[in-house]
């Protein structure tokens, strides 16, 4: 490493603000008998890099909360006969063996609807891609499995061909996705997955989900809330598809977006449960 | 550090950590990379970080997990390497500034990452050192060779540095 003569250091010195009173009247007097420091100085000094104001624009994602949602006000007791009912009609359409969001939700499927075509499930479609903890339910509910608790949600949002959104009314059934592959080199590409929540009403920490290829569910620990019923909007191979599913955990759609800036792509995601909205990135990191 | 103490961190560092990690690495999708990964860490170990002395924690970390980055990456530029066909031409800058954004980018790793860190950040030389785990003398000799370098550049553009 280079060794600083003394002029060197004064210099150095000076030109960060690092001398004592003493060393600055020095290196001052030195100037003062030697032109070509001055001007060696006046050079250096030109160096010093203005401080510009940058802002990071995805400051809101980082912040966190760990204070519980406020618990919506408990129903009047006129209403408890009502919820009591709901709740067993509820538990039957559960263990229905029709459905299959009765277990804890371990898989993930990728999967890319069509507009006509009829629903079909995991098993019928072989060329369903799926990443797999445990094996135990399928995560993407089929249409037949979603369309109760659809019936009793407000809006239902489906995605038009051209990516716009649209909202149904009540109890409008929705079109039947088709599971889909998606591009198997794309899902190996993701290693390091990690869901960053922009905006969201419930408390939930940015999770890093590592995976060996594919992509993990969602497991916020912090959401415990089951039967969550969710609407995904995807785009693969410049194809639009939207599904909708009933889950236990939210479950995120995958949407590869291009950063305007870099031209560099990441995937989206934008997931809609039946009480809350997020919408995030989903980001990868190639091997 | 509380929760409230952490989102305060945000607010006061996100900013700043931002524009060194895209000064250094010039590649805003890592540099965003960069910042979740290392607020993440600072969330996770929120209990055993003094709020007090969390700007240079952060530095570390974001420049360390920038380091990893960039040697995944190779994209290590090496000043002898850079450019031959693209020469600097002092005509296309309105500005100093403009001429010394260029010169940052072709100087060396640590001397980018010294310099930015001193000159942004207005870090002293001892926490430089301890975010880029130099000594204080290599951080006093890489500042005073990438002034040198920027002061070459400004005086001659077109001379490569």
């Amino acid at each position: 490493m280079k060794e600083f003569s003394e002029k060197e250091l004064l210099l150095l010195g000076y030109l960060e603000g690092d001398l004592s009173d003493s060393e600055k009247i020095k290196f001052e007097a030195m100037m003062a008998e030697d032109a070509a420091l001055m001007v060696e100085y006046r050079q250096l000094e030109r160096t010093k890099l203005p401080v510009q104001q940058t802002m990071y624009a995805n400051k809101a994602s980082l912040k966190r909360t760990t204070t519980p949602p406020k618990k919506k006000p408990v129903l009047g007791y006129i209403l408890w006969p009502v919820a009591v009912a709901a709740s067993v009609a509820l538990l039957f359409w559960f263990i229905s063996p029709n459905t299959n969001i009765n277990g804890e939700i371990t898989k993930v499927t990728i999967q890319q609807p069509t507009k006509q075509t009829p629903a079909t499930t995991a098993e019928e479609q072989p060329n369903t891609v799926e990443t797999t903890e445990k094996s135990e339910e399928t995560l993407v509910a089929s249409t037949s499995a979603v369309q109760a608790p659809l019936q009793t949600k407000k809006r239902v949002q489906t995605q038009g061909a051209d990516g716009n959104s649209e909202s149904k009314n009540e109890g409008d059934k929705v079109k039947s996705p088709r599971k889909q592959l998606i591009n198997s080199s794309e899902l190996l590409a993701a290693k390091t997955v990690s869901i960053k929540i922009a905006k969201s009403t419930i408390p939930i920490v940015e999770t890093i989900l590592e995976t060996e290829e594919g992509y993990t569910p969602y497991t916020a620990s912090e959401i415990d809330e089951k039967g969550w019923l969710v609407r995904t909007t995807h785009k693969i191979n410049n194809q639009l598809g939207t599904w909708i599913g009933y889950v236990q955990k939210p479950q995120v759609d995958i949407n590869k977006k291009e950063e305007a800036n870099s031209g560099r792509t990441y995937w989206a995601i934008t997931l809609e449960t039946e009480k809350y909205e997020w919408e995030g990135r989903l980001l990868y990191t190639r091997r | 550090m509380n929760e409230q103490q952490y989102n305060q961190c945000v607010e006061l560092y996100a900013d700043g950590l931002y524009r060194f990690i895209v000064k250094n690495i010039r590649d805003e999708f890592e540099a965003d990379n960069i910042i979740q990964n290392t607020f993440e860490k600072l969330w996770l170990k929120r209990d055993e970080v003094i709020f007090e002395k969390v700007k240079p924690y952060l530095f570390k970390v974001a420049y360390n997990n920038m380091i990893d980055v960039i040697r995944q990456n190779k994209k290590i530029v090496q000043m002898d390497v850079e450019t031959h066909d693209q020469p600097a031409q002092y005509q296309e800058y309105s500005g100093l500034y403009e001429v010394l954004n260029k010169a940052l980018d072709r100087l060396p790793e640590k001397q980018r990452t010294v310099i930015t860190l001193r000159d942004y950040e207005g870090y002293s030389y001892d926490e430089i050192a301890e975010i880029a785990g130099l000594s204080l003398e290599q951080v006093k000799v890489y500042i005073y060779r990438a002034r040198l370098a920027l002061k070459q550049y400004i005086g001659n553009p077109e001379v490569l540095i």
